[in-house]
């Protein structure tokens, strides 16, 4: 079996990859580079575990895809916010808000 | 939606492979693109490129296997792999997989067809709505213990004004004649009243019930019919709906047919009557009536039996004179059910129990061989687990070929319940035609299925387990030390083995208790000769064989067929021996007072031959006369228990007696040798034998239906036709039936023995079998494990015989702990069969021994020629083995 990653990181990447994509729709390497640079390279991600989370998120209905030209007009297959997938971003980022502050607290009560 | 949608998703993925693939493999395609292109803008050549994207990002092939194998669909996938992968196993392992098969078929072939004829006898709902509620009601007679009295008249009457009860029904076996429709035939009668059908909740199926006035007397001349004589004799026809047939002599109009499927409370009946019986009816020396009725919702079957006893005494007080004798007189209930299997219950849950054992049997056979195999096959296990396979997924490919073998098993077993069904004649033992046929309906086969999941996870999941866990050193190690295999593994199949034989050694005792029965109860002494003679049953309609006419056939019957070539002697009898209920008569005797039981008698009616033809031997005075007739009999012939019983120490010849007070004396001229009358299960009753006359003298039995018995000189069956053509020359409109030979009767009589023993002695024997083949195939192994270690010890001087000890040893060992262990669980088990034994106790010491002897010697057998094997071992060869 491939290894997997845990259930944290599994779901900080989903939230991350519909972040990338709250602005407009992106293929699939231009996710990763947006991600690098929002990172400040931080996440380098490789394309399985990408891949794995486009087809995980697109089952879920959250991201839709569709082959269009880049402006290289070269084909590429592009991956857009659904509206489902823009509430569920809101949601995750309100939630990982309030864990974020929870968990600061409790690493600054010592 | 979601869940849909994945569904969706994976389902196109599945059925559009090559699609999904080349999407994915074009996306990929593109994102290695864009990252060089990203490379080459930093100066690099696009080979560089390439090749630092490749870098970066890993194999193409491994990212898109990742994400193949994220959906569930690759789930699917891997598991028809696993299956494909286990078929090829399977037939790479032929012998294994046959004899494992095979195993498996016969044992969940037994069990289902076991549990199909427990299901039908004890588990499904008869035939009947509401058949829970159904009651049998029998008047009881405690100072005789007496639990099964049927009952009269005016009781019945005062019965059916319950509270607690719906209906009351009462009813009454016999049979008519049926004529005018090709060969005269004998059909089986059910007289009911008028709640017959209601206490059963069952209305015809063509046609209708019984209406109110057909219950009046002189009314009744209709009929409803059953369906299979419907279709045997109308050929299905409906319009016979409404139409006269000929019952007796008398023209009935059938009225209705009941449905296929049901059943009547006692058995095979072919038609249906109604019984009138008039409101006032004073009729209390008649006990002839069935009863039957349905409880109402929320009564207890104790609250009504306490109504209906206290119902009881009011028809007591109602009248005095007839009951004064009878203090002790009661009323008991039985549920249908109880009534129609409580005697063959503990047979069927014995059956089961055996069955069951056979079956653990085969599951414990197939663990240890699977087991053995798995050791075997531990290098490629551990080479799978080498280059990265889990530890799931190989337990998921051991157990999808498990589920391979176990569907071939159960596919087969399936066949061998269908067949067993067809084979085995459990109909003649075991109550079918009140419950309906045992079937492999939705209901056995589901519990087929649930047999075969838990048999699968039982002989499947273990050596699964156990393959799947090799640590990978010990693998090596093991294979260095080449020793008797670790010691756990030897514990795991030890432990196989002995509870083999444990489970053996229970089946073996159990059927040996049975056999030991059977062959007592055949070697039981009848008391006449049942070889060479053919019997059958002859009824004369009132209407056309009024006074005088039927002495006048039986004597030119009897003179016709003592004619025929190949006959020795013939005579009527009243009724035959292996009888369960048999017509009695109380008595008195001259000069003397008879206690209360002791004056009681089966009546025999019998024309001068018949001790002749069953060759039952006078012991003193002489047989009957024709002339003693005249025209009513004098003489009396009685049986040696019954002269011993009345007068023991006088001569019981010149003696008079008489049935009742108004009936003319009787002397008794002769002392016939016991019979068993009754069944070779019973002793002998007291009994009478009176010369046939046509009018009765104070007997209740029915003069009209006679036996004929015919001793032939060679096989009775071609003798049939004769006497038919013999019967039908002097009444065309007559029927044989009840076409039986002497032989066939008693062995119908032992049936009750016979099933349980023979297939408890198949199921031993294969448990034992298979034991043997389980022991056989452990040591065998162990010995084959173990040659390094035997070369080791004969090259160091250990003499052969010392070799053949050790695995001799191992074998005794086995045969010793789980033959005890077995011998205890049968000391428990056996009292359950305690009923269906015949003159042996459940603790028999010399059945006990038997099996321990029969276990040592199967043992030791199968032990021998793997230890002597062994023994045989080239020590050079067996240190260079490996």
């Amino acid at each position: 079996m491939a290894d997997k990653p845990t259930d944290l990181v599994q779901g900080t990447l989903d939230m991350l990859i519909l972040k990338a994509l709250a602005l407009q729709p992106m293929h699939g390497y231009g996710i990763g580079v947006r991600l690098e640079q929002m990172s400040k390279g931080v996440f380098r991600l490789n394309a399985g575990s990408l891949f794995v989370a486009f087809q995980r998120l697109q089952r879920a209905g959250l991201i839709s895809s569709e082959w269009k030209a880049t402006e290289n007009s070269r084909r590429a297959k592009y991956y857009a916010l659904t509206g489902q997938g823009r509430k569920r971003l809101e949601r995750e980022t309100r939630e990982w808000g309030r864990q974020v502050a929870a968990i600061g607290r409790i690493l600054e009560a010592s | 939606m979601a869940f849909l949608r994945s569904m969706a998703v994976g389902f196109r993925s599945l059925f559009r492979k090559e699609r999904v693939e080349a999407e994915l493999d074009e996306e990929l395609r593109v994102f290695v693109e864009m990252a060089a292109e990203a490379k080459m803008k930093g100066g690099m050549s696009r080979e560089d490129a390439l090749r630092a994207v490749r870098l970066e990002q890993g194999s193409r092939e491994v990212t898109k296997e990742m994400v193949r194998s994220a959906g569930w669909e690759s789930f699917l996938e891997t598991c028809s792999q696993d299956v494909r992968y286990g078929f090829r196993q399977l037939r790479k392992n032929r012998g294994l997989t046959v004899v494992c098969a095979l195993t498996l078929a016969i044992g969940i072939g037994a069990t289902t067809a076991i549990f199909s004829v427990v299901d039908s006898l004890l588990l499904r709902p008869l035939p009947y709505p509401n058949s829970h509620r159904i009651v049998r009601i029998w008047n009881t007679f405690s100072p005789r213990g007496m639990t099964e009295l049927t009952a009269s008249e005016p009781e019945f009457l005062e019965y059916r004004e319950t509270q607690t009860l719906a209906h009351v029904a009462g009813f009454a076996l016999g049979s008519v004649t049926l004529t005018g429709r090709g060969e005269p035939a004998r059909l089986s009668d059910n007289w009911g009243t008028s709640d017959f059908f209601a206490v059963l909740g069952t209305p015809p199926a063509l046609g209708r019930s019984f209406s109110p006035d057909e219950y009046e007397p002189g009314h009744n001349q209709v009929v409803i019919l059953s369906h299979h004589l419907w279709q045997d004799r109308f050929g299905s026809n409906p319009s016979i709906i409404g139409k006269p047939v000929i019952l007796d002599g008398q023209s009935c109009t059938v009225i209705g047919m009941m449905p296929a499927t049901f059943r009547a409370p006692t058995g095979d009946i072919d038609v249906w009557q109604p019984l009138p019986i008039a409101a006032n009816s004073s009729n209390l020396g008649n006990h002839y009536l069935n009863l039957v009725g349905d409880l109402k919702p929320q009564v207890s079957l104790e609250q009504s039996k306490a109504e209906l006893q206290t119902t009881l005494a009011r028809v007591e007080q109602k009248y005095p004179a007839y009951y004064s004798e009878a203090v002790g007189l009661g009323v008991n209930l039985v549920p249908l059910r109880e009534q129609i299997v409580g005697n063959v219950r503990p047979t069927v849950l014995v059956l089961m129990g055996g069955v069951a054992f056979m079956l653990m049997i085969a599951c414990t056979n197939i663990a240890s061989l699977l087991l053995a195999h798995g050791e075997v096959r531990k290098n490629e296990v551990a080479t799978r687990i080498a280059i990265g396979a889990g530890r799931a997924r190989i337990i998921r490919q051991l157990l999808a070929e498990n589920l391979l073998l176990l569907l071939a098993g159960g596919a087969a077993g399936l066949a061998v319940a269908y067949v067993g069904l067809k084979l085995v004649p459990v109909e003649q033992s075991l109550p079918f035609q009140q419950v309906g046929p045992p079937s492999l309906d939705s209901r056995v086969l589901s519990f087929a299925v649930i047999i075969c999941m838990s048999t699968g996870l039982l002989f499947g999941l273990m050596p699964a387990l156990k393959t799947s866990h090799p640590v990978l050193n010990e693998i090596l190690k093991e294979r260095g030390r080449g020793a008797m295999g670790s010691r756990h593994q030897r514990r795991t199949r030890s432990v196989l083995v002995m509870s083999e034989i444990a489970f053996s050694v229970v089946l073996l005792a159990g059927a040996g208790l049975m056999i030991a029965s059977l062959i007592r109860l055949l070697g039981v002494q009848l008391g006449f000769d049942s070889a060479n003679v053919v019997t059958m049953r002859v009824s004369l309609p009132e209407l056309r064989y009024p006074n005088g006419r039927s002495a006048t056939f039986y004597k030119d019957l009897q003179e016709k067929v003592r004619s025929l070539p190949s006959v020795r002697a013939v005579a009527i009898v009243n009724q035959l021996p292996m009888n369960e209920v048999l017509a009695n008569s109380s008595f008195e005797i001259e000069g003397r007072q008879l206690e209360t039981g002791t004056n009681i008698a089966n009546t025999q009616v019998i024309s001068p031959d018949y001790f002749g033809v069953m060759r039952i031997p006078l012991i003193r005075g002489r047989a009957l006369d024709e002339r003693d007739l005249n025209p009513m009999p004098s003489t009396v012939v009685v049986n040696q228990t019954l002269a011993r019983k009345l007068w023991p120490d006088e001569d019981a010849t010149g003696k008079r007696l008489r049935l009742k007070s108004e009936a003319p004396w009787l002397t008794v001229v002769g002392i016939v040798s016991d019979i068993k009358n009754e069944g070779s299960r019973k002793g002998t009753k007291p009994e009478l034998y009176f010369l046939y006359t046509e009018k009765s003298f104070g007997l209740w039995t029915d003069l009209r239906s006679m036996t004929l018995v015919v001793r032939t000189t060679s096989q009775p069956e071609q003798l049939v036709s004769a006497i038919r053509g013999e019967l039908n020359s002097l009444d065309p409109d007559l029927p044989i039936y009840k076409l039986q030979t002497l032989e066939e009767i008693v062995s119908a009589s032992t049936s009750q023995v016979r099933l349980p023993a023979v297939l408890l002695s198949v199921f031993a024997g294969i448990a034992l079998l298979l034991a043997a083949v389980g022991v056989y195939g452990v040591l065998a192994y162990t010995v084959a494990q173990s040659r390094r270690e035997i070369g080791v010890r004969m090259a160091l001087g250990a003499p052969r015989q010392h070799i053949l000890k050790l695995f001799l040893g191992l074998g005794i060992k086995w045969a010793a702990l789980g033959g005890s262990v077995g011998l205890m669980a049968a000391f428990i088990l056996v009292r359950f069969m305690r009923s269906m034994l015949f003159e042996i106790g459940p603790y028999d010491p010399t059945i006990f021994l038997s099996v321990a002897g029969v276990l040592g010697i199967v043992v030791l057998m199968a032990c021998y020629f793997p230890a002597s094997r062994a023994t045989s071992v080239d020590p050079i060869v067996a240190l260079r083995y490996d």
